[in-house]
C-alpha cells in the first residue's frame, strides 16, 4: 500500500508591513527542504503564497490579535499535513508577547485538531522560557500520536521539539546553513556607506583644499561594528601583551564610527574614548581631554575616513607623543586613495582600511565651486534639496540621448535627456539619502508605502532606499505597460484591463491599502507634464487610496501641487517639455 | 534623591495643607537622582497644574547633579508636564543654569566600572533619563513607540545590555519597552507620559548594578483594571505570596484569588494575580492584550528583577519568591497614608546587572 501524501503548506508572516508581498525563490527552496526532511518522500511540493502581514498599527493597537486574518490562511482538509509557519525573517523585537501568544495558540489549535497534522514554527530566535509563546505548546502532551510533530526552530539552529521525535544534529545544522543562505544577503559595507556630493572644505595641514564627496557612514554602524570587532580578534589580540586591557579610540566627524566602537567596548568591557583632529585622547563624550597618564591600557585607534598619509601619521605621532602604549596596527572604515592605502599599509603602525577608493581633492584656487562663489557644504547639516551644481554636474557627466520612458501619446518625449538609470546607478545612495531626509521631514513615523513605476531608473533609487532603511519601506511597483497603456484606454477597455490584472500582486497590494492612503507616497524620477503621476494617482483612487504626496526626484514644473496633491521634489528645473 | 526621600516630601505637601498653595520644591542639596523619584515628582507637579496650582523648583547646588538633570532632559520633562517653560518654573536665582557649560569632570555614575566610558557616551546621547510625550498630540502619540524602539534598539546600548543583563537583552525591547508603551497608549485619558531609563554600573568587585525602565502617565488606570474580566485566573501554576503590613503572609493562586469587588488594594492585587494572556482586552478586543502578565513574567523570570506598580496610595512590588519554585512570586503590597497619592500610573522594572 502506498504511503499517504503529506500536504505541505508554508505561511510566512511579515510583521510591521502594510501589504502582502511575494515570497522569494530562496525562501520557497527552504520550505521545500523542510518538507523533504520532515515529511520525507511522501511530502507534496509546499504551497507558499504571498506573505500574511501584520501592520505597524495593529502591533500597537489595544488588541493585536492576528487570528482574525491568519485563521483563513490555515490549511483545511483531511489527511496528513505539515504546516510551516515562518516568522524567522522579522526583526525579533517586533514579535511582541501578544502576537507570539496568539500565533502559537492559533497554530497549536490547528495542530491539535487532527492526529496527522505536523507543525513547524520558524522564529528569528527562541523566546525565553517565560514567554507566553510557550504556554500553549507546553500544555500539549509531549507524546504525539502517529507521526505528527511540533517543532520550533531558531535561525541559529536551536531547535525545540515540543512533540514527536527530536530532529538530529544534521537537520539543525542543515537548517541553520540553509536559513543563512535564504536570508537577504547581508548588506555589504559599501552598500551602506553613502557617497554624498557637495562642496566640502578640507581644513588642517597644508594648503586649503576642497573635496567633491563626503562619505557618510551613519547607516553602516552594525557592519562597521562587525568588521572592526573581527579585526580586533584576529589582528590585535595576538599582538598585544594583555588582550583584555584595550583602550579603543575613534576619530570621526559624525557619530557612526563612535557608536560602532562604543558597542565593541561595551561588549568587551574595555574603555572607549575619542580622538580630536590633532590626535589628543578625549573621554567618551568627546568633551574632555584625558590625562595620558591615566591611560595604561593598549590604545587601539579607529578612523572613519583617512585621506592622506600625512594626516594619519600626524595622529599616530601625536598619540606616541602622549606616551601611551599604542597597538601595533590601526583600522579605518575607508581610505580614500589607493596610493595612500599602499603607503599606509607599510607605515610604522600599519593602517588597514575596510574599503579603499579614490577621492580627489583640489586646491581652493583650482576649485570650480569656489570660483563661482559656492559656499562649503556642511556634511552634518544637509537638508533634502539637491544643489544645482550637483544635479547638473552628474547630468552632464552622463550619456545623453532620447528619453526612453514616457507616457505616450499625451506626453511628449524629451529628445535629449540624461541617462537617469546611469545617474541613479552611480549616485543612488546619495539620492536615496535625500529621499530619506524628505520622508523624515514629511513625518512618516511608522513606515511609508512607496508607489512607483516599475521602471529601471527609479528602481535603482528604491533599491538603495531599501538597503539604507533595512527593508523598512514597503514598495508597490506599478508595471510600466499599465502606465503606458492606461491613458489610451476607453472606459470599456479600462474595465476589461482592470479585470484582467485583478489577480496581479500589485493590484492585490493596492486593494489591501484601501482607505489607508495617509502613509502612501508616489515616487518617480521626474514630473514633466505630470501624466505619469496623474495616471498613478488615478489607479490609487480606483482602490480608494488618496496618497499623501508626490515626490519627483526632478520636477520640471513650478506648480507646488498636482491637482491638489502636494508635490515635494528634490530639485526643481524650470523647463517645458518639447512639443515636437 | 530617591523614592524614600520623595515619598515623605510628597505626603507632607498634602498633610501640611499645601495642596492649594504655591509650592517650592527645594532640590538644592540633592547630589544625584533616581529616575523613578523624579517621575514621582513630575507626576505631583502635573497633578498640581491640573488643579490650577503652581510649583517652583530650586535647582541643586552640586555641579554634577545639575549636569545630571540636563543630561536626563529634566527641563523638557518639567515643561511637558506643567505646560510651562522650564525657566518660568525655576527660581530667578537659578537662571544661571541656562547656558551653563558642562562640568570639567562630570562625576559618572559608573566611574569604577570597566564600562563607565560607554555609559558616559550613552548618557551624552541622552539614552538615559526622562523622555516626555504629550499624548494629546496625535503625531507624538504615533511616534512614541517608534521613538522608544529606536532608542532602546541603538547599537551601543544593545551591546552594553547584552553584556550585563541576566536575560536576553533583546527582550528588553521586545517585551518591556513594547508592553510599557503599548500600555500607555491603551489606557484611557492619558494626556502626558514620561519614560524613564537609568543604568547604574557601580564598578564594585561583584559588579552588581541596576537597570531601571519606568513609565509614568496621567491615564486612568483604575477603570482599565475594573473593566478587565477578572476571574479568567492564572494557569494554575503561578503562586503569589503576599506580604502586607500587619497581616500574615497570604498565598494566592488559581484556587484563591483576590476579590475584585473589595477595596482598591485588593483590586491592584487582583490585576496582578489574575492576569494571564488569555485575558480579554478591557476595550473589548481580542485576547492576549493584558500587559501585566507579560511584564511580571519577563521582569521576574527572564531578568530576575523587580516590577513595581504605583497607583493611588498603593505600591506593589513583585519579585521572585526565594522560598518557592520557578513560578512562585513574592508580592510586597503597601497601602496607606504614608505613601503619596500617585496620580495616574507609575510602572517600573528594575533589573539587576552584572558588570564584570
Amino acid at each position: 500500500m502506498s504511503e499517504a501524501t503529506v500536504t505541505v503548506t508554508a505561511r510566512k508572516i511579515a510583521v510591521g508591513r502594510d501589504i502582502p508581498e511575494s515570497i522569494s525563490a530562496e525562501r520557497a527552496e527552504l520550505y521545500r527542504w523542510l518538507g523533504e526532511q520532515l515529511a520525507g518522500s511522501s511530502g507534496s511540493e509546499p504551497t507558499a503564497e504571498e506573505t500574511v502581514y501584520v501592520t505597524p498599527e495593529e502591533l500597537s493597537s489595544p488588541a493585536p490579535d492576528p487570528r482574525s486574518y491568519l485563521r483563513r490562511y490555515l490549511p483545511v482538509g483531511d489527511g496528513p499535513q505539515l504546516l510551516i509557519v515562518d516568522l524567522a525573517e522579522n526583526p525579533y523585537h517586533l514579535l511582541g508577547e501578544p502576537l507570539l501568544f496568539n500565533v502559537a495558540r492559533l497554530t497549536c489549535g490547528w495542530h491539535k485538531a487532527a492526529a496527522d497534522r505536523s507543525l513547524v514554527v520558524m522564529l528569528p530566535r527562541l523566546p525565553p522560557a517565560s514567554s507566553g509563546f510557550w504556554l500553549e505548546l507546553r500544555s500539549l502532551d509531549g507524546t504525539a500520536h502517529g507521526t505528527a510533530r511540533l517543532i520550533v526552530l531558531a535561525n541559529d539552529g536551536q531547535c525545540e521539539a515540543v512533540r514527536g521525535d527530536t530532529p538530529d544534529a544534521a537537520f539543525t545544522t542543515g537548517y541553520r546553513d540553509r536559513q543563512a543562505r535564504s536570508e537577504p544577503e547581508e548588506s555589504p559595507l559599501s552598500a551602506k556607506v553613502v557617497r554624498k556630493l557637495g562642496h566640502y572644505g578640507v581644513s588642517g595641514h597644508g594648503a586649503p583644499r576642497c573635496r567633491r564627496y563626503f562619505f557618510d557612514v551613519e547607516n553602516a554602524v552594525p557592519e562597521i561594528g562587525r568588521l572592526a570587532d573581527d579585526w580586533l580578534t584576529r589582528v590585535i589580540e595576538p599582538r598585544v601583551p594583555d588582550p583584555a586591557r584595550l583602550f579603543l579610540v575613534s576619530r570621526d566627524r559624525q557619530m557612526g564610527l563612535h557608536e560602532a566602537i562604543a558597542g565593541i567596548a561595551a561588549a568587551r568591557g574595555c574603555r572607549f574614548g575619542r580622538l580630536d583632529p590633532e590626535g589628543r585622547i578625549h573621554d567618551a563624550t568627546g568633551m574632555h581631554p584625558l590625562d595620558p597618564d591615566d591611560v595604561d591600557e593598549t590604545v587601539v585607534p579607529f578612523f572613519s575616513v583617512v585621506d592622506r598619509t600625512s594626516t594619519y601619521e600626524n595622529v599616530i605621532r601625536a598619540l606616541r607623543a602622549q606616551g601611551v602604549t599604542l597597538a601595533p596596527r590601526a583600522w579605518a572604515v575607508m581610505i580614500t586613495s589607493s596610493r595612500s592605502g599602499l603607503t599606509l599599509a607599510k607605515s610604522p603602525v600599519p593602517l588597514r582600511g575596510a574599503m579603499v577608493c579614490d577621492r580627489q581633492t583640489r586646491l581652493r584656487e583650482e576649485c570650480e565651486q569656489c570660483a563661482i562663489g559656492l559656499p562649503h557644504t556642511d556634511p552634518l547639516r544637509e537638508g533634502h534639496a539637491l544643489r544645482s551644481y550637483d544635479v547638473w554636474d552628474v547630468f552632464l557627466a552622463s550619456a545623453w540621448g532620447s528619453e526612453r520612458i514616457t507616457p505616450l501619446p499625451s506626453g511628449h518625449r524629451f529628445h535629449y535627456a540624461p541617462d537617469l538609470k546611469a545617474v541613479f546607478d552611480e549616485h543612488g545612495g546619495w539620492v536615496a539619502r535625500k529621499v530619506m531626509a524628505l520622508l523624515d521631514a514629511l513625518g512618516f513615523p511608522s513606515g511609508v508605502v512607496i508607489v512607483c513605476p516599475d521602471e529601471a531608473p527609479i528602481r535603482s533609487v528604491v533599491d538603495r532606499l531599501a538597503t539604507l532603511m533595512d527593508d523598512r519601506p514597503t514598495v508597490i511597483r506599478i508595471p510600466s505597460e499599465v502606465l503606458d497603456h492606461r491613458t489610451t484606454l476607453d472606459a470599456e477597455e479600462r474595465a476589461k484591463h482592470l479585470r484582467e490584472t485583478q489577480s496581479h500582486l500589485w493590484r492585490r497590494q493596492l486593494r489591501h491599502l484601501s482607505d489607508r492612503g495617509g502613509k502612501v507616497v508616489i515616487l518617480d524620477e521626474f514630473r514633466a507634464s505630470g501624466t505619469t503621476a496623474r495616471t498613478m494617482r488615478g489607479i490609487l483612487k480606483l482602490h480608494g487610496i488618496e496618497p499623501r504626496a508626490l515626490v519627483p526626484i526632478i520636477d520640471f514644473s513650478e506648480a507646488g501641487d498636482l491637482d491638489g496633491l502636494p508635490v515635494h521634489p528634490l530639485y526643481r528645473i524650470r523647463a517645458a517639455r518639447s512639443g515636437r | 534623591m530617591s523614592t524614600s526621600e520623595v515619598d515623605p516630601a510628597l505626603v507632607g505637601m498634602v498633610s501640611f495643607g499645601l495642596l492649594r498653595e504655591a509650592v517650592l520644591v527645594d532640590l538644592a542639596q540633592a547630589e544625584s537622582f533616581d529616575v523613578i523619584a523624579l517621575q514621582q515628582l513630575l507626576s505631583a507637579m502635573a497633578a498640581r497644574r491640573r488643579s490650577g496650582h503652581g510649583t517652583r523648583l530650586r535647582l541643586p547646588v552640586a555641579a554634577a547633579a545639575r549636569h545630571q538633570l540636563r543630561l536626563w532632559r529634566f527641563p523638557d520633562a518639567v515643561s511637558a508636564v506643567t505646560r510651562t517653560p522650564f525657566h518660568h518654573v525655576v527660581l530667578a536665582e537659578d537662571h544661571a543654569y541656562f547656558g551653563e557649560e558642562w562640568p570639567a569632570d562630570p562625576a559618572d555614575e559608573g566611574s569604577h566600572s570597566p564600562r563607565a566610558s560607554v555609559h558616559a557616551y550613552l548618557s551624552a546621547q541622552h539614552c538615559f533619563g526622562l523622555r516626555p510625550y504629550l499624548l494629546t498630540d496625535a503625531g507624538t502619540r504615533q511616534r512614541m513607540l517608534p521613538d522608544e524602539v529606536s532608542r532602546w534598539g541603538g547599537h551601543a546600548l544593545t551591546r552594553l545590555l547584552e553584556s550585563v543583563l541576566a536575560g536576553p537583552a533583546a527582550d528588553v525591547l521586545r517585551v518591556l519597552v513594547q508592553e510599557l508603551v503599548s500600555g500607555v497608549l491603551q489606557r484611557s485619558h492619558a494626556g502626558v507620559a514620561v519614560v524613564g531609563a537609568q543604568l547604574e554600573l557601580p564598578g564594585t568587585p561583584d559588579g552588581t548594578g541596576l537597570l531601571t525602565i519606568s513609565e509614568w502617565d496621567d491615564g486612568d488606570l483604575q477603570p482599565y483594571w475594573l473593566r478587565k474580566v477578572i476571574g479568567t485566573g492564572p494557569l494554575g501554576r503561578d503562586v503569589f505570596r503576599v506580604h502586607r503590613g500587619g497581616r500574615d503572609v497570604e498565598t494566592y493562586d488559581a484556587r484563591r484569588k483576590p476579590l475584585s469587588d473589595t477595596d482598591d488594594a485588593e483590586l491592584v492585587l487582583a490585576s496582578l494575580v489574575t492576569s494571564s494572556p488569555y485575558d480579554l482586552d478591557p476595550s473589548g478586543g481580542g485576547r492576549g492584550s493584558h500587559r501585566m502578565y507579560s511584564l511580571y513574567k519577563s521582569v521576574v523570570d527572564t531578568f530576575q528583577g523587580v516590577l513595581r506598580i504605583d497607583s493611588g496610595r498603593h505600591r506593589l512590588e513583585v519579585s521572585a519568591d526565594p522560598r518557592g519554585g520557578p513560578s512562585s512570586y513574592r508580592v510586597d503590597l503597601r497601602s496607606g497614608p504614608e505613601l503619596p497619592d500617585q496620580q495616574g500610573c507609575l510602572l517600573s522594572a528594575r533589573l539587576p546587572v552584572r558588570d564584570v
